[in-house]
């Protein structure tokens, strides 16, 4: 058994290996070479999916069973013409589910019935009664973040910068806002149920209804699949970052603030994840091998990851293209010698031939 | 207007997704009956060269022999010989 990491960066995607000791790794790339790589996935098959982008010629989904050859999906998602939207970029893919969903800026929603073969738009939200009132945030107008209800397949959410948390209670039909107690940061004279800059989510995998939330303006946690939010900021340093992970096995959380969103550069110019052991009430620094100071790169929102060992591996990706992991649940930090291209996201799998 | 054959010339970001396949013989009587050509050929190209509203992408450069294909009329320009086309990233992106 073993970890793969695929890192995908601003020029290409590149695979990290390690046994499970996750203290020798392999680096292997960068596979699309040119190509900004801004998701992976794989699917209960062992099917993997990576979605490249370009500012050129535009996003794509890929599928590969074996990491080396890689097929396009030409009836990808695609917005039909009299839409009048662009397809920028593929933010996430879920593929762990009979039904597969894909997230997309300029923001909506896909979602395939068949393996990933063909996707179709999800027009309960896409066509959303507040879509009229959606603005971007700086890094656009997207659909970037996904959850399932693992007791309820017709329940989901999904976030969209900076719009909010939308919930589905029937299978993808309807989505409703969710992000009551949210500050909000963009007010609609008209629509107050939108203008949150949800960030990031992360989800009790006992109880799906228990959820945290990386905001553009906080830190904040549901007991109740979003009906309210309550803010718990104890010991963060900053309301602002990006990514936001659950270690299953104790849930604790690990998040990397940023002094934002003026300026988006770690606080006092220091590399430090913080972690939270009671379920966010409180945070507290962990920097144990990681640059002490003069840091002053960026964690973007898909860029850190959990694997589902115990003790927990952690690992996240920078803006300056540096890779950094622990593999006792946050004591001890080391960095992979390789300096990579702008880092966009880290996706952790098990495996068992690493 | 008969169709001429023409050879198709892609970029190696471009090549990345064909498998390192970067020239093709087409045919067609103008730009975009060529370009159908190709994406029959290789149909997961289509999406990186043309958009949404099926023109070329704005920063996607085309060229008809020398001449760039926005200066020849865009997609429908007639192919009056024998030709290469070739596709590459402008430097507007970047």
């Amino acid at each position: 058994m073993g970890v793969l990491i695929i890192v995908g960066t601003a020029k290409g995607a590149f695979l990290v290996r390690s046994d499970d000791n996750r203290n020798s790794w392999t680096v292997d790339g960068p596979h699309f070479r040119g190509w900004k790589v801004t998701t992976a996935s794989r699917n209960a098959s062992g099917e993997y999916f990576l979605a490249t982008a370009s500012d050129i010629f535009g996003p794509a989904i890929h599928r590969s069973t074996d990491l080396e050859n890689w097929t396009q999906i030409v009836d990808g998602p695609k917005f039909e013409e009299d839409v009048g939207r662009k397809l920028n970029q593929i933010w996430f893919l879920s593929t762990n589910a009979d039904d597969y969903y894909t997230g997309v800026d300029e923001a909506g929603l896909f979602r395939s019935t068949d393996t990933g073969n063909s996707w179709a738009p999800v027009p309960g939200l896409n066509e959303h009664d507040t879509r009229s009132g959606w603005v971007p945030g700086a890094g656009g107008m997207c659909a970037h973040t996904f959850l399932r209800d693992s007791r309820n397949p017709d329940r989901m959410w999904c976030g969209i910068s900076a719009v909010g948390v939308f919930r589905t209670e029937d299978g993808g039909e309807t989505w409703q806002p969710r992000n009551e107690g949210v500050k909000v940061i963009i007010p609609d004279e008209d629509l107050s149920e939108i203008g949150y800059c949800v960030h990031a989510l992360a989800q009790d995998p006992e109880d799906p209804n228990v959820i945290w939330q990386q905001n553009h303006v906080g830190m904040y946690r549901t007991h109740d699949g979003g009906d309210s939010w309550q803010s718990i900021q104890n010991g963060l340093p900053s309301t602002f970052g990006f990514p936001i992970v659950l270690d299953p096995h104790t849930k604790w959380l690990y998040s990397f603030p940023l002094d934002g969103d003026e300026f988006r550069l770690p606080v006092d110019g220091k590399c430090q994840v913080y972690r939270s052991q009671d379920q966010g009430e409180s945070w507290h620094a962990l920097g144990n091998g990681l640059p002490e100071s003069r840091y002053h790169a960026g964690v973007l929102r898909g860029a850190m990851d959990i694997d589902g060992h115990d003790p927990c591996g952690i690992y996240f990706g920078t803006t300056s293209g540096t890779v950094h992991y622990t593999n006792d649940r946050g004591e001890k930090w080391y960095s992979l010698p390789d300096i990579l291209p702008r880092i966009l996201t880290v996706k952790v799998f098990s495996v068992s031939d690493a | 207007m008969p169709e001429q054959e023409v050879e198709i010339h892609i970029s190696s970001v471009l090549a990345m997704i064909t498998g390192g396949r970067k020239d093709y013989k087409c045919a067609g009587s103008n730009v975009r009956l060529v370009f159908e050509n190709l994406f029959t050929q290789e149909p997961s190209l289509r999406v990186h060269i043309l958009d949404e509203n099926n023109a070329v992408r704005q920063h996607v450069l085309v060229y008809v022999g020398e001449e760039d294909l926005r200066w020849l009329g865009g997609l429908d320009a007639k192919l009056s010989g024998p030709t290469d086309i070739t596709i590459l990233q402008a430097v507007s992106g970047g």
